[in-house]
């Protein structure tokens, strides 16, 4: 018997729809959940650095979601482990870029700039050089609680 | 990494256009990065003397403009995968202490290294399909 057919996009649809069940609505027994440990730091190149106080700014539009897990690679730096891939500051093909998200299990819209400049401060002389290696994640995330999130990410 | 408000960032993929833009983020100024990676007991191999952080407050305004390059890229090994386009940017920051403050020199396009837009899927998100090389 001969299946009435079914339009690509049907079965496009029904595909997500599957994954998006299988994801986000299986109670995360079908994760595979990473078991690293992190000394998740990120990555600071500018004479004020961040350290990860995580502050919350103005979240009334945003669920409350959990720790996002690093990405398993990244480097070292001064012994200490940063889960982060600088975008390059040479001319490199987009190719062959490493993976610019900060946030493991991610799927979204990722923001990432490595820029330079100049800026004056307070005591200071002459002006000053800078470089900044900054960027924003937006999207849907599996928590360190193995639950799914969305949420919006800025990495100074 | 920070959690900030879905309005602060804001992204048009398909016009290569995108910005961020943060207010008053309090941090802690280390200043530099080893004093921050060390939380402030300095890095001797490079002589980098302890410097204990203080607290301080960033604001950043970045654009994403005009698209130079697009691709899609795929790295099993990173488990990666996802559309990127390659723009120009410029950024605008400042930073302020109790005793040090910081203002960038205005935008300027000529500094930018590199930056993209992307839409990307990464570890349990990832998976290949069928016109991958």
């Amino acid at each position: 018997m001969n299946k009435p057919p079914v339009p690509p996009w049907k079965r496009l649809l029904q595909r997500k729809t599957d994954e998006h069940f299988a994801v986000f609505h299986s109670g995360g027994k079908s994760l595979t959940r990473r078991g690293f440990l992190s000394t998740a730091t990120g990555a600071a190149g500018l004479a004020v650095a961040s350290e990860f106080a995580v502050p919350r700014l103005s979240m009334a539009d945003e669920e409350k979601g959990a720790e996002p897990k690093p990405i398993p690679g990244g480097s070292t730096i001064a012994g200490v482990a940063i889960h982060h891939n600088p975008l390059p500051a040479v001319p490199t093909a987009l190719t062959q870029i490493n993976d610019p998200s900060e946030i493991g299990d991610f799927n979204g819209m990722i923001i990432d700039t490595q820029i330079r400049g100049l800026g004056t401060g307070t005591g200071l002389s002459m002006p000053v050089s800078f470089r900044a290696d900054m960027g924003a994640m937006q999207g849907e995330y599996v928590g360190e609680d193995g639950r799914p999130h969305h949420g919006s990410f800025v990495f100074i | 990494m920070i959690p900030t408000s879905r309005d602060s960032v804001q992204i048009d993929f398909e016009e290569g256009v995108a910005s961020l833009r943060v207010r008053d983020v309090p941090v802690t100024d280390a200043h530099d990065l080893y004093n921050n990676l060390t939380k402030g007991q300095g890095y001797a191999p490079l002589g980098v003397p302890p410097v204990a952080p203080v607290p301080a407050k960033v604001s950043f305004d970045i654009e994403w403009r005009g698209i130079t390059d697009s691709a899609k890229v795929v790295n099993v090994m990173q488990n990666f995968r996802g559309k990127f386009v390659k723009t120009g940017a410029t950024i605008d920051w400042s930073a302020e202490s109790a005793n040090f403050a910081f203002q960038s020199e205005s935008p300027n396009p000529a500094r930018n290294l590199y930056a993209v837009i992307g839409h990307e899927q990464n570890g349990v998100f990832f998976h290949l399909e069928a016109d991958d090389e």
